[in-house]
Parts: C-alpha cells; sequence; structure tokens
C-alpha cells in the first residue's frame, strides 16, 4: 500500500497542527507514519535533524507498546521522554501514526498532552481519509 | 509502505536490510554513508550497539533523482540478526516497501542464512505479505574469505522463491558490490510504487 498525500491533504493537516503549536506552545509537531515516515510538520526544527527523530521517534514508540504487552496493559497511550531542556511526547493517532511533539520549558507536559488529544481527534478524520484513498 | 506526498514532490521508501547477525547488513550502510556526498546525506543513526552488533536498527536516510520531478528519500535500515531479537526485527520490518537480503558466504553460516530467510519470510506473513509481495534482492557477502559456499549452491538454498531474485556477490569491507545491490532495489521498488500507482 503506498500512501499518497495531496495539497489539501497537507493544507488540512498543516492547518491543525498549527491549532496545536499555538495552543500547545510547544517548539514543533509532526506526524509520522508507523514505518518512520513523516507525513507532515509545523513549528522550529533549527538543529534538530527531523528523519532521524521521525525513524527513532517510530521506533521508540513501537518497542514501547511491545513492552505494554510484555507487562499484559493493551497499550501505552501516550510517551514523554523528559530532557533538561527539550522534551518529546508521542501519541497515536487514527490507528495508523504518530503524533510527535518537541517541547522546552514553554510549556508543560500536562498542557501537550491535554493539547495533543484534542488534536488527536481533529486529524483522525483527516488521516482516515488518506488511508482509504491510498493504494 | 512508501508515501508519495505530491504537496511536497516527495517519494519516500523503506528499505531494510535483513540477514543473519554478522553477515555484514551494517557494513553495507557504513559504506553507503562514507561514500555518498555530504550534501545529499545526514548521519547514519545506529542505536544500541553491543560491540559490532546491532540491538535494534541502524537508519541512513538518502536522496536522489531517480524519478524526474521528485525528490525520492530512501530510507535504509538494518535490523539486528541474531535470533533471539526478533520482536524488534519485526517492528523494523514494518513498513518496508523492499528487502535487501544480506547472506553470510561462508559455509558454515549457510544453515543461518536459511533460517535468517524463513524468518524473513514469517516476519512479512504477520503483517500480511508474502515474499513474492515484496521487491527484494539477495547479497551473498564475503566473498573474499577462503571458506565460502558456491553462488549455485547459495541460489539453491534461498533463491528458490516462485519468482527469482536478482542475487549480487559482494565485499561489503571494501564496497565491492554495496552500490549495485543499492541501485537494484531501488529500482526495483521504484518500479513497483510506479506500477501500484497507474493501476
Amino acid at each position: 500500500m503506498n500512501i499518497i498525500i495531496y495539497e489539501g491533504d497537507k493544507a488540512k493537516l498543516e492547518a491543525i497542527l498549527t491549532g496545536f503549536i499555538e495552543e500547545s506552545s510547544a517548539r514543533l509537531a509532526m506526524i509520522v507514519d508507523n514505518g518512520g515516515m513523516i507525513l507532515t510538520r509545523i513549528g522550529d526544527f533549527n538543529g534538530i535533524d527531523i528523519q532521524p527523530l521521525a525513524a527513532l521517534t517510530a521506533g521508540s514508540y513501537a518497542s514501547t507498546q511491545a513492552l505494554a504487552k510484555v507487562i499484559g496493559e493493551n497499550e501505552f497511550t501516550g510517551v514523554t521522554h523528559q530532557g533538561k531542556r527539550n522534551s518529546i511526547y508521542i501519541s497515536m493517532v487514527a490507528n495508523f501514526g504518530l503524533l510527535v511533539v518537541v517541547f522546552d520549558a514553554n510549556t508543560t507536559i500536562g498542557m501537550v498532552r491535554l493539547s495533543a488529544r484534542d488534536t488527536a481527534k481533529k486529524l483522525g478524520p483527516v488521516i482516515a481519509g488518506i488511508i482509504s484513498r491510498s493504494r | 509502505m512508501a508515501q508519495i506526498n505530491i504537496a511536497e514532490k516527495e517519494i519516500t521508501v523503506k528499505i531494510v536490510y535483513y540477514g543473519p547477525g554478522m553477515s555484514g547488513k551494517t557494513t553495507n550502510l557504513l559504506y553507503v554513508h562514507q561514500k555518498i556526498s555530504k550534501n545529499t546525506i545526514t548521519d547514519m543513526v545506529s542505536i544500541a550497539t553491543e560491540g559490532d552488533r546491532t540491538l535494534y536498527f541502524d537508519f541512513l536516510p538518502i536522496e536522489t533523482d531517480i524519478i524526474p520531478g521528485f525528490k525520492a528519500k530512501f530510507q535504509l535500515y538494518t535490523v539486528p540478526g541474531q535470533v533471539q531479537y526478533d520482536a524488534t526485527r519485526n517492528l523494523v520490518l514494518n513498513g518496508a516497501d523492499g528487502v535487501v537480503f544480506v547472506a553470510d558466504s561462508q559455509w558454515s553460516r549457510q544453515k543461518d542464512n536459511v533460517e535468517s530467510f524463513e524468518n524473513l519470510k514469517e516476519n512479512l506473513a504477520k503483517q500480511g505479505f508474502t515474499i513474492n509481495d515484496i521487491p527484494y534482492v539477495l547479497e551473498y557477502n564475503k566473498r573474499d574469505i577462503e571458506d565460502t559456499a558456491r553462488v549455485e549452491y547459495m541460489d539453491y538454498l534461498l533463491n528458490r522463491e516462485e519468482f527469482k531474485v536478482p542475487t549480487f556477490e559482494s565485499i561489503a569491507t571494501e564496497g565491492k558490490g554495496v552500490f549495485d545491490v543499492l541501485n537494484a532495489i531501488c529500482r526495483m521498488v521504484v518500479a513497483k510504487i510506479l506500477k501500484d500507482v497507474k493501476r
């Protein structure tokens, strides 16, 4: 199956992510598929190599979900990696991809998580549309 | 699962180097990384490497102009070859558009090659695919070692599916054959994507 992204999809995804950045004050947000490919991205990527960021977050999330099953959980709904200056929050979107957020001291994990939950709901139908057209 | 981004004029493809432990998967990527111009490549990521063994995966993104009008991004991954890392191998294989199976040419490793190839088929099956659904090539590595199996024998062991696939002899430590393999798999994957899209 090939995922095909048109101008309209890009505009919708970017509009939702822009709203998320404004609401949460996160540094950047991107949508990555389960295999580590970037669908779209918004925010301040200065000094960040985005392809390894996508590949590693997809790997990290996948291994975290496998870890959940080891201890008898179906899934961990979100994953946080906390750093001194920058942190990462990853959550699943539409059973297909990941919302990857990098944030710093301008906001809090609580705020990011809250906004991410609403954002995932908005992203769901758009991503479902992309998947339904893919072949 | 390739991504065709019409808006950005980009095609992103995932290629996984599979094979038994110590067959030279990471060495292939290291050579590509070393040789490709710094303008078209970012750093190679190797995570959780214990000695000279990959514990999770290596990741190397490269860009080419193989498709007119589009930027083609090839994301090269290796899996950990050791038998015990099947769970992580499965995670890395997820969404692969093409596979390079790196076999070890030493006589003593032929059983490991066959087991790893069977493991590849099992892991593809878990994702709902057969080996014939996905473009792949066979790379017979370490041809410089004295104790090598003949190519015909390795073909007999590994290239016995319904559709025969291209095979390559290589010495990845010297870079011999590495780009022949990469070119072949990239072309096969792109051809399949274009065929799928036109259908």
